[in-house]
């Protein structure tokens, strides 16, 4: 585990934190969950592919293996279907009952890691310890 | 009757098994591609909304509030996920995907800081076991050096 890049995942935290705040303020003015998604996401890619090709990464795509192309286009599915899910859960449940369901994220990855990635990453037992920590104090500060 | 929790536990799922793809995938590109992709990926999902729902976009959303839901595309799937990919590839998926997840404590700071809001025992609580497992996680990490 590299020291350098322990500040982007917080800096994710920091962005997928402030997302809610930022959609809860156009919901109170058009309550359109799917299409706030819808426009969110479109925006994302826009401003996404801008920056890449300005960035000078275009030739990074040329020469991008197909094994890489459809893992990464795998991850963007389930993560676009992981919102259209919750929101259909939000129409049967309150928000507070779905949450702590969906803290359970990283005990996901836990798992999958130690079955999927063990050629990869090796799950310590600190890796397990750190992960339920954070997970229940998430589902005691979102529920 | 359980369709609320099944699609719940279905997110978490689909959230959970993203950073193993995308893991997966690292093994052949960086993660700036990852991303671009990813979005890419989701195009055809938002085309099928914008075509079957059953209102149009322009009679629902107003512009205000289209500027805000830009501003959490911005703020979510791009910035965030390039930062979660980054964090995938520095990190790995296992010690990367907790700490990403630590996202409700800085709201709480927030609401401390910014909206005055009281922090009362359960929500010490909350945050207190969050900031364990942060420090249980990144200690190995500085244990190794």
């Amino acid at each position: 585990m590299r020291t350098s890049g322990i500040i982007y995942p917080f800096l994710a935290a920091f962005c997928y934190g402030t997302t809610p705040i930022m959609a809860k303020l156009g919901l109170q003015l058009s309550n359109e969950p799917l299409f706030g998604a819808c426009i969110g996401i479109v925006t994302g890619v826009v401003v996404y592919t801008v920056y890449f090709f300005m960035s000078g990464q275009g030739a990074e795509l040329s020469s991008l293996p197909w094994q890489a192309g459809v893992y990464f286009c795998l991850a963007g599915l389930a993560s676009t279907l992981a919102i259209f899910s919750l929101f259909w859960a939000l129409e049967y449940l309150p928000a507070v009952v779905a949450a702590p369901f969906t803290s359970t994220v990283p005990l996901v990855t836990l798992v999958l890691s130690h079955l999927i990635l063990h050629d990869l990453e090796r799950v310590t037992r600190a890796d397990v310890v750190g992960t339920i920590f954070i997970v229940a104090g998430v589902v005691v500060l979102v529920s | 009757m359980f369709y609320g929790e099944a699609f719940a536990l279905t997110a978490a799922f689909l959230w959970g098994t993203a950073p193993i793809l995308v893991r997966k995938g690292l093994r052949h590109a960086n993660a700036s591609v990852g991303v671009l992709c990813g979005l890419f990926a989701s195009l055809p999902l938002m085309a099928l909304v914008f075509v079957f729902h059953p209102r149009s976009v322009t009679q629902v959303i107003s512009p205000q509030a289209a500027l805000w839901f830009m501003a959490a595309g911005i703020s979510g799937p791009c910035l965030g996920r390039m930062f979660n990919y980054l964090g995938v590839a520095y990190l790995g998926a296992t010690k990367s995907t907790p700490l990403v997840n630590t996202a409700p404590l800085f709201t709480a700071v927030f609401a401390l800081l910014f909206l005055h809001e009281r922090i009362g025992p359960k929500i010490l609580c909350g945050i207190l076991s969050v900031v364990a497992g942060v420090v249980v996680l990144t200690g190995q990490n500085r244990a190794k050096g």
